[in-house]
């Protein structure tokens, strides 16, 4: 049986004392909120992007700086390691009631036992203070006077999530997209000053039209190099400090080399495996530092270190060992420190990620392995086959990892992504590299850049380095419900659950005559409400760029230094914007429960069916039972019922594909729901699909829970039905598979094979899941045995055991593709 | 190729792993003459479809209770409350009286959650043809294709026939699971379609064999002997159930047995007896005599399987 190695002595030093750091305790660090807050209080009238890149430099020249002992990478977001930050300039609201509470509810909430973060008492004044300067100044306290009036009757609609999260924003700050990562690692903050030095140089004394905007881009621009230097200096001067009186020789002369490296790095390019790798993680606190972290993603960080990687190990400078702890280790550092804080009393968001009003979580910062090179040829190296390795080994939930497979995918990176995903619940997933390569050229990309892929976010193929692809514009996920219209459709425009009236006024369902009036009911619905998404986004987008440029990103990303525009103004070389739709095997089973219902077989009257939905299908047992039973449901392989199913997903991509945003590109539709399924059918009313008011909706492009009841082949024929490669904001597939389904080498490549040909039939990407529902049951009942039991629900894996019941449940629920002869 | 031709069908299982190389299709047909004691599929024994009864399934006599409405023989009864998986609030349960059950099957007619229901259902070749064309891409690449398992498929020659020769004309690589109880004339009849044998070697004395699986094995070991003479692949399948076919003298007669044929032996599968099917057994209303035994540990199958490879080099443990 195939069983990874278990981590070097060294490695396991160093995970053991991080994941025991503060007593095994996450730190909400107040450092970040105060520098960032004196700044702005002294500062207030400059202007907002040179006020970003101060903010910045005085982050990055003044706190704290820990290097320890087994420290192989060095770089932390907080004062200690496992330690998050804040960011008041989004959202104060939180804090503001965390910190003003009494003494005896803030130490249960901050300092007790099951606290989801530890807050010190200085800390706590910290905060106090500065929430009460936020309060009325942050994002979220001017989110209602920034956009039209007219967006906040939507609240309530039931379609749109967007809407759902007035007046407060939850802390969420922007992300969804890869940094330029190449690019500093090629020619360093020193190669782009340079850059940003011969614009100036350009415009000095001869400031013409909109060049003023670009002066005072560079201006901020070069603060941001100067404070990345900086930053890498000062971890230099720890490390030779450090070294200077270290008694262990061997120690030492690694210190020695990490200061020469530090003092190296971030000014000049990268020289070695190593370097590049730091130049990751540094880059990436100073991003999160600056706010942009959510849903921040690495890129494909074994083509950016990974070549170096290669020419070390043929120079003989570097051994494999060292190659793979530094692949353990660099996945540690993104563990032990990007992870971000989302925080809200009432963000959607934040209570399915944990079931609170308060969590912290990966936001999606994962990475992108193996794939092709911008050459077309297999890019797979040293440094892939390590991170597999390590993903498959070290079971951590964060950070999430990509593979890219494509027709030359060797075997062995083949096998370590399986037995990964195995092993740790899902993770990698799998990318079809032969359907989003051609499908991004599609939407404007050069080969090239096509090739170049990664995955952002969750599941959203994107530029690496070179494209803002900001899911929603700011970087929210923005989510809408398809069977939102439905409802819309039925009830004559009105949202029953909610008293929601604006909708169109397309009748109520015994008026519809015909089943194609009822379609044309659903499709007015649908555009309208997307439409009006699409409103709330681009309306969101120029609020927030007007608060917060994305200067530190936009440095180094392609094009906005050549352009002299910030990224959020359209600087980058391609602009997308992400929309997701969710619940569309419910949108497919609605539409053909009403069709064959009430206008093939005319079982029951529109009346007698629209009476029963009101009712909850309370008293409508029989009618219940034959939709569940006798209807025929999207995911088995039935064309009548997967074709409404795929009109209704081409009608929305098509409408929002066409859709502009504010920098000039398109907006893209996708479909990957995380957990907001459980959520938007909580607030869903009855559907004809026979789902009860408050049920879960189909999450992804999946049928409804237990509904794909003619085993897996048939289920994924139903979704390659799905006109998948046109989904520019990707899509997601779980499976989950009972680990006698999978065993031995033999179901490694039946497993192979079956992802291989879902992906030749036109599927996009697949993750799956192999732990029987036994052992699921067990969990639930026994979670301290259980705490290292990873699932994957979307984007992101979670410990199952720290899921909300609502959440396991569901995932139990999900089909379990057993096969038992 | 008669299309119309209808089998008996227990069940379809795509993706299925289990059954031969690749990724497969099995189709299930019912009746099997055998009645081994560790059956997991012991509702496609009987030729006859009997009421399979998911009591999970069922609603409540609150909200139906319809099944014992139709009832003629008074075999459906109140069972007690007891906690619904799909609903949330407790309900009464039906029960089936096996003692009075004639499997007219006609309460599975009203039951419309569908927690009664026949064990099979008639499908015609066509429709079974449908199904494996749009897995079909899915074999590909992976070795897979379609299996014919049971129950015992040769029980119903005619389509099993039909089925497998419609198969091989759409170029699907075809495996016949098999227990290898029938008459060498049938067996005959599937020669030419079937790319692989997965046969079943139960127990070498005949005597024991009657005893657990109801007939006894001359027959089956003549027709593998043949088989192989006629230069059909075999892989043979051997369910290790602990204290019944794992004894030394049996393990070593099996491997005689296989040695003497081995050129025509693909691979011996040993499998460890497992509990899977003891649900089942439930929906029948049947007990199942093994119900207490454990699945042998791995330790023991490997000790089986270094046995057994003194006579066969290639044994894997499934």
């Amino acid at each position: 049986m195939f069983k990874f190695a278990p981590v070097s002595p060294r490695i396991n030093t160093l995970m053991e004392k991080r994941l025991a750091a503060n007593k095994g305790r996450t730190i909400l660090d107040a450092e970040r909120t105060q520098i960032y807050t004196e700044y702005y209080k002294v500062h207030e009238s400059e202007p907002i992007m040179l006020k970003r890149a101060h903010c910045l430099y005085e982050w990055c020249s003044r706190k704290t700086i820990l290097v320890e002992d087994e420290d192989i990478f060095v770089g932390q977001i907080g004062r200690t390691y496992r330690s998050l930050n804040s960011f008041v300039e989004w959202d104060a609201t939180w804090l503001y009631e965390a910190t003003h509470d009494d003494d005896t509810s803030f130490k249960k909430a901050w300092q007790g036992s099951d606290s989801f973060a530890y807050m010190s008492d200085s800390d706590r004044e910290i905060f106090r203070e500065a929430s009460e300067y936020w309060l009325d100044k942050s994002l979220s306290a001017r989110y209602v006077e920034s956009i039209p009036p007219i967006l906040q009757k939507f609240q309530g609609n039931g379609c749109s999530d967007f809407f759902a999260r007035k007046p407060n924003l939850g802390g969420v700050p922007q992300g969804h997209y890869c940094p330029n990562f190449q690019k500093i690692i090629s020619i360093g903050f020193g190669g782009i000053k340079k850059e940003i030095q011969n614009k100036m140089d350009d415009l000095q004394g001869k400031i013409y039209g909109k060049d003023a905007y670009k002066f005072l881009f560079y201006q901020s621009a070069d603060i941001v190099c100067d404070a990345a230097i900086l930053f890498s200096k000062r971890y230099a001067e720890e490390c030779n400090k450090q070294a200077q009186n270290h008694t262990d020789p061997v120690r030492k002369a690694e210190l020695k080399r990490m200061a020469n490296s530090l003092n190296w790095i971030m000014e000049n390019p990268a020289r070695t495996a190593w370097e590049a790798l730091q130049t990751v993680i540094l880059y990436q606190i100073m991003l999160i530092a600056d706010g942009q972290q959510h849903g921040l993603s690495q890129g494909r960080i074994d083509q950016y270190a990974g070549w170096f990687a290669e020419e070390e190990l043929s120079a003989g400078t570097l051994t494999l060992e060292e190659l793979q702890d530094y692949s353990d280790a660099f996945y540690l550092k993104l563990n032990d420190n990007l992870i971000q804080v989302r925080m809200s009393s009432n963000d959607m968001l934040s209570k399915m990620y944990s079931g609170k009003g308060y969590s912290y979580n990966s936001g999606g910062h994962h990475f992108t392995l193996g794939g092709v090179k911008k050459d077309g040829s297999d890019a797979s190296n040293a440094l892939t086959r390590c991170m597999l390795n390590t993903t498959g080994r070290m079971f951590l939930a964060d950070p999430s990892v990509d593979i890219r497979i494509h027709k030359n995918t060797p075997s062995d990176v083949w096998e370590l992504a399986i037995e990964s995903s195995k092993a740790c619940g899902g993770v990698p997933s799998f990318e079809n590299d032969d359907l989003i390569i051609p499908m991004l050229v599609k939407r404007g990309r050069s080969l090239e850049d096509a090739r170049d892929y990664c995955i952002i976010g969750c599941v959203e193929p994107s530029g690496s380095g070179n494209e803002w692809s900001a899911s929603g514009g700011p970087g929210s996920e923005v989510f809408f419900n398809l069977l939102g219209p439905v409802i819309m459709a039925i009830h004559n425009g009105k949202n029953p659950l909610t008293g929601f009236d604006g909708g169109l006024k397309t009748g109520y369902l015994y008026d519809y005559v015909t089943f194609e009036d009822f379609k044309s009911a659903f499709e007015a619905q649908l555009k309208y409400f997307l439409d009006w998404q699409i409103t709330g986004g681009n309306c969101f987008e120029l609020m927030y760029s007007q608060y917060f440029p994305a200067i530190v990103a936009s440095t180094t990303m392609d094009n906005c230094v050549e352009t002299g525009k910030d990224a959020l103004q359209g600087g980058c070389k391609y602009n997308s914007t992400g929309l997701t739709g969710c619940g569309i095997g419910n949108v497919a089973d609605s539409l053909m429960a009403i069709k064959k219902l009430c206008f093939d077989d005319k079982i029951v009257t529109t009346r007698e069916l629209y009476d029963a939905l009101i009712a909850n299908w309370e008293g409508y047992e029989d009618l219940h039972q034959q939709i569940t039973f006798d209807i025929p449901h999207y995911g088995n392989d039935i064309d009548e019922v997967d074709q409404l199913g795929v009109w209704a997903m081409k009608l929305a991509n098509d409408h929002v594909s066409a859709a502009t945003n504010p920098r000039g590109g398109n907006w893209a539709f996708g479909t990957f729901t995380m957990t907001v399924h459980v959520d938007y059918g909580s607030k869903t009313d009855a559907t004809p699909d026979g789902r009860k008011r408050g049920e879960a909706l189909a999450e992804a492009i999946s049928s409804r829970q237990g509904f794909d009841r003619s085993g897996v082949i048939s289920y994924l024929n139903t979704v390659t039905k799905l006109p998948q490669n046109i989904l520019g904001n990707g899509d997601q597939m779980n499976l989950r598979f009972s680990p006698s389904c999978v065993s031995g080498k033999e179901g490694v490549e039946k497993l192979r094979h079956l992802i291989s040909t879902y992906f030749d039939e036109g599927g996009m990407e697949v993750q799956f899941n192999v732990v029987d529902t036994q052992t699921l049951y067990k969990a639930q009942e026994n979670p301290d045995d259980y705490r290292n039991l990873i699932v994957r629900i979307a984007g992101f894996s979670v410990y199952f055991v720290e899921m909300p019941k609502v959440l396991q449940d569901d995932f139990i629920s999900r089909t379990e593709h057993m096969a038992i002869s | 190729m008669n299309l119309e031709i209808t089998g008996r069908i227990y069940d379809i299982q795509g993706f299925s792993v289990h059954d031969g190389p690749g990724i497969r299709t099995s189709v299930f047909l019912s009746g099997c003459p055998l009645s081994c004691l560790w059956c997991h599929n012991p509702e496609a024994i009987p030729f006859q479809y009997v009421l399979s009864y998911t009591s999970i399934k069922c609603i409540g006599i609150e909200k139906c209770g319809s099944c014992m409405s139709v009832c003629n023989f008074g075999a459906i009864k109140k069972s007690k409350l007891s906690n619904s998986q799909l609903l949330e609030d407790k309900i009464t349960h039906v029960e089936i009286d096996r003692t009075k059950c004639t499997n007219c099957l006609k309460c599975t007619t009203v039951c419309k959650a569908k927690a009664l229901i026949p064990s099979g259902q008639d499908m015609k070749l066509g429709e079974i043809m449908n199904k494996l064309m749009k897995d079909k891409a899915y074999f590909n690449g992976s070795g897979g294709g379609l299996t014919v398992s049971g129950g015992e498929a040769l029980s119903q020659i005619e389509f099993t026939v039909e089925l497998l020769k419609a198969a091989k004309s759409e170029n699907i690589h075809t495996c016949l699971d098999t227990t290898g109880f029938a008459s060498w004339e049938d067996l005959k009849k599937t020669l030419p379609y079937v790319d692989l044998y997965l046969y079943d070697l139960k127990h070498m004395d005949s005597n024991k064999h009657k005893e657990f699986t109801g007939v006894p094995n001359e027959k089956i070991l003549s027709n593998a002997t043949k088989l192989a003479k006629e230069g059909a692949k075999i892989q043979f399948r051997f369910p290790i159930i602990p204290g019944i076919n794992d004894s030394v003298d049996n393990l070593r007669m099996t491997g005689e047995f296989i040695k003497e044929i081995e050129y025509a032996v693909e691979l011996l599968q040993i499998l460890p007896y497992h509990r899977l099917g003891l649900p089942k057994y439930d929906r029948l209303g049947k007990i199942n005599i093994l119900k207490d035994l454990d699945s042998p540990s791995d330790a023991d199958m490997e000790k089986h399987k270094n046995f057994l490879e003194a006579y066969f080099p290639n044994i894997q443990i499934h």
